[in-house]
């Protein structure tokens, strides 16, 4: 009995003793500096960090699109057309062009080497809240959501719309493309996700997901195709398993509505709010590994996928990196 | 021995003519465009059924089908040329006629491509939303892509001009009603100073600017998701025809 008593006080003072080294130690490794890199001349809306990590984009409510050098940490060039805010953009996975979508309800497509405007695709018939660019070799594809409460899905090489996905019944908010082509995920203020099959000819929905109690703001594949993440108006992760569309984990992240989140290619998710800060979460465990009071409310976040740098569009208008400390 | 080489070469020739044919109309069979998509009321944004005419960038009619509002509006219009460019005429009762572009791009395989229409209706004292406001918050001068913004609207009215109508714009906030009403009547001036110079009478265009907020679309009274900052609406009304 004495022995027994023994070992579990020797056990809680193990306990007592090393765990916090050992949270130390994790916080340790997820220590960031922030850095404020540039800054449009109103609110940023989305940041889009391109397949080799070297460039990010931003979008803004002053109607530009900005590119800026990661390694450099400057701006490379503007971009100017759209006729209203630019709520969102993507790059396309061989990183040859950008894909933007405006409150002129139109899409937009841009040379990311020459600055050009390539074409401008007309179809919505409200403002386009979402982009995505196909992220396999041709990338011939986008997709597309607007207040419209459709979801579009565009060929380039046609300058046209090929495909319009209805089944939202309130206006839809964010979209992605997974990574393997398959699928396309849209989220709406119907507080749903729906789950599009990409072949041409399917109109229907594949699955809706169930399960957020306020409008989803936003829905992203991670790089494996094997889990979506989505968050919505009352700062509410889900994390849910592909394709079976089995919820896996529901976070309470933020104190107030999360518009973006994003996965680092060893699955942790990066969440930024308009609550200003930033938080890292562990997609298998729902921990959080770190969190960054900012002092900005955070329309958008994205991230080098080694975690090295995060990048923050914020509503001061300021692009923000987050750069990790050794 | 003569007439069988004759008769070996009129066989190919029959062979040759054959298979050049099957592969020439198989290429013209590929070699189309279908465009789909749906009809909607530019106000309700309920699914309507009317009569679509299709012309060539010659005027030519080569197509007219029917959207099915129990279809959702639903409409499909087979075979036409890819690199054309096509106008599409959408007729309905009681609502404005409106003319569409289509470019289709140059393809040498068969595609279906997706394009959503909104028409107008045409009742007395209906409000029409201008999709995209002209304006920039707490500005009264049209924007630069205003007139992209206000073509539709310019090409409608100048197709009809037996229509009187009102322009009304409403404010973007609740804090000064006096500026607000200064304000919304500039921009109803700035949208009329436009029309005019597009070639549209004066005569037929009243305007009323508002000191107080859209009741049917207010602005928000919480924080807002992106993409929902909020401009007073601009409406064009219909008067009388």
């Amino acid at each position: 009995m004495r022995r027994t008593l023994w070992l579990f006080s020797a056990f809680l003072a193990f306990l007592v003793l090393f765990a916090p080294l050992q949270a130390k130690k994790e916080s340790k490794k997820l220590n960031y500096k922030m850095i404020t890199v540039g800054k449009h001349d109103d609110e940023v809306l989305a940041v889009f960090v391109n397949e080799d990590n070297t460039k990010v984009a931003s979008c803004s409510l002053d109607e530009t699109i900005k590119i800026w050098s990661i390694p450099e940490k400057k701006e490379l060039r503007t971009l100017k057309g759209h006729l209203g805010p630019v709520n969102s953009i993507s790059f396309s996975g061989n990183d040859k062009w950008l894909a933007s979508g405006s409150n002129d309800m139109s899409v937009r497509i841009w040379d990311v080497n020459t600055g050009q405007q390539l074409s401008v695709l007309k179809g919505h018939t409200a403002p386009v809240i979402g982009v995505y660019f196909s992220q396999d070799d041709s990338c011939t594809f986008v997709a597309s959501t607007s207040f419209d409460k459709t979801v579009k899905l565009w060929d380039i090489r046609l300058g046209s719309e090929v495909k319009t996905l209805r089944g939202h019944t309130e206006p839809t908010n964010n979209v992605a493309y997974s990574y393997d082509g398959k699928y396309i995920a849209s989220c709406s203020d119907d507080k749903t996700i729906k789950i599009w099959s990409t072949d041409i000819h399917t109109k229907e929905p594949i699955m809706t997901l169930l399960g957020h109690n306020a409008p989803v703001l936003t829905c992203l594949f991670n790089f494996e195709s094997k889990l979506l993440a989505s968050s919505d108006m009352e700062g509410v992760i889900k994390i849910w398993e592909m394709p079976s569309g089995k919820l896996l984990r529901t976070i309470k992240a933020h104190k107030e509505l999360i518009q973006d989140v994003s996965f680092s290619e060893d699955n942790n998710i990066v969440s930024a709010s308009l609550d200003k800060t930033v938080k890292i979460w562990d997609s298998k465990t729902g921990d959080n590994l770190m969190t960054f009071d900012t002092g900005v409310e955070i329309w958008s976040v994205d991230l080098v996928s080694d975690k090295s740098t995060i990048i923050l569009g914020c509503a001061d208008g300021t692009v923000r990196f987050l750069i990790k400390q050794k | 021995m003569k007439s069988m080489k004759k008769l070996i070469f009129i066989l190919i020739l029959i062979v040759s003519y054959t298979f050049g044919t099957q592969v020439s109309s198989a290429q013209l069979v590929k070699a189309v465009i279908a465009v789909t998509g749906n009809i909607f009321d530019a106000v309700t944004k309920e699914p309507v059924t009317a009569l679509l005419i299709i012309q060539d960038e010659n005027g030519k009619k080569v197509n007219q089908t029917r959207s099915n509002s129990a279809e959702n509006g639903l409409y499909y219009i087979p075979s036409l040329s890819p690199g054309k460019k096509y106008f599409i005429t959408v007729n309905k009762p009681n609502y404005f006629t409106d003319k569409f572009e289509i470019q289709l791009a140059n393809s040498d395989k068969y595609n279906e491509i997706s394009r959503d229409f909104l028409i107008k209706p045409k009742d007395k004292g209906v409000k029409i939303p201008v999709p995209v406001p002209p304006f920039e918050a707490n500005r009264s001068k049209l924007r630069y892509g205003a007139a992209e913004l206000l073509e539709s609207f310019t090409n409608t009215l100048k197709s009809n001009p037996d229509v009187k109508f009102q322009i009304q714009c409403y404010p973007d906030n609740t804090l000064d009603k006096n500026k607000n009403q200064t304000i919304t009547d500039e921009r109803c001036k700035a949208i009329m100073d436009y029309f005019v110079s597009s070639g549209i009478d004066a005569s037929r265009i009243s305007l009323k600017g508002s000191s107080t907020t859209d009741p049917k679309n207010p602005p928000p009274t919480q924080k807002a998701a992106k993409g929902k900052r909020y401009i007073g609406p601009t409406y064009i009304v219909v008067v009388d025809f």
